[in-house]
């Protein structure tokens, strides 16, 4: 059975804005605490972006647009990260998979 | 007249009270039922006027306009969230992913970029994409909304 990661009871129910430094629950602190060593454990995790009181859409860039960024592809954050939700926060899965896929795009534009 | 008659027909006139009461009912039901739907629209509507409104302020705001800021942007952050929770609960399918995509590409433009930093700077063209984006969400919920089958005898 794949692990599982529910952000609301793990991370925070709370998620705050981009950067550390502005806020608690942050994406950047969410992507170097929490993505970072799923990305470097290999094994596939689900995680669950519902029961949080919603996210500003700066954390779900930082986050994982961040990982892009720091390195990962597309193709291999998608292998190991796979994102649910129930119906009503099914928007913020797709907001997540659309920064990674920008952040790819920017990627191959400046390389 | 006699018994049985009289009690057929009497009958016959409760049968038919019944039945134009429960018709009346449903129908009661029914139109209620659309005046919800009808109401939270405009409740969808009311908020993403809200957000546009706000999000303006905060965008546009100078550095020394911003003590209520981190104010402003939880509840920008809540009233996104309440507008996915209320289109969630009217649409499903298709409906629901068509305003799935205008939402997020809204909420981008609110809430995207530099949002929550205290030193961010006014970007006029997420200025325009708030607005545009905005509207063209309130014509999607309103379409899908007219597209939503109508209960009948509404």
């Amino acid at each position: 059975m794949m692990k599982q990661y529910h952000i609301a009871t793990q991370f925070t129910q709370y998620p705050g804005f981009r950067y550390r430094e502005h806020s608690e629950g942050s994406g950047q602190e969410f992507r170097e605490a929490v993505l970072h060593e799923i990305m470097k454990s290999g094994a596939p995790v689900v995680i669950d972006l519902g029961g949080t009181n919603g996210y500003p859409s700066s954390f779900l860039e930082e986050a994982f647009g961040g990982l892009v960024r720091d390195g990962y592809s597309a193709e291999q954050i998608k292998k190991i990260i796979q994102l649910t939700a129930p119906a009503d926060y099914q928007h913020y899965v797709d907001m997540a998979w659309g920064y990674v896929d920008k952040a790819e795009r920017e990627r191959s534009v400046t390389h | 007249m006699d018994f049985w008659t009289l009690g057929v027909s009497g009958l016959g006139a409760f049968l038919g009270v019944m039945a134009k009461e429960a018709l009346s009912s449903f129908s009661r039901g029914s139109a209620a039922w659309e005046k919800a739907r009808d109401e939270d629209l405009k409740e969808i509507c009311s908020a993403v006027d809200w957000l546009r409104a706000n999000a303006e302020t905060y965008w546009c705001s100078t550095i020394d306009d911003r003590a209520g800021d981190f104010a402003l942007a939880a509840q920008i952050t809540a009233y996104q969230h309440y507008v996915g929770l209320l289109y969630g609960e009217m649409f499903t399918g298709q409906a629901k992913r068509d305003c799935d995509v205008a939402f997020v590409k809204f909420k981008d433009a609110v809430s995207g970029g530099d949002f929550g930093n205290p030193d961010r700077v006014p970007e006029p063209r997420r200025m325009t994409a708030i607005h545009v984006t905005a509207l063209s969400f309130r014509l999607i919920a309103k379409r899908e909304r007219r597209n939503l089958r109508r209960k009948p005898l509404a």
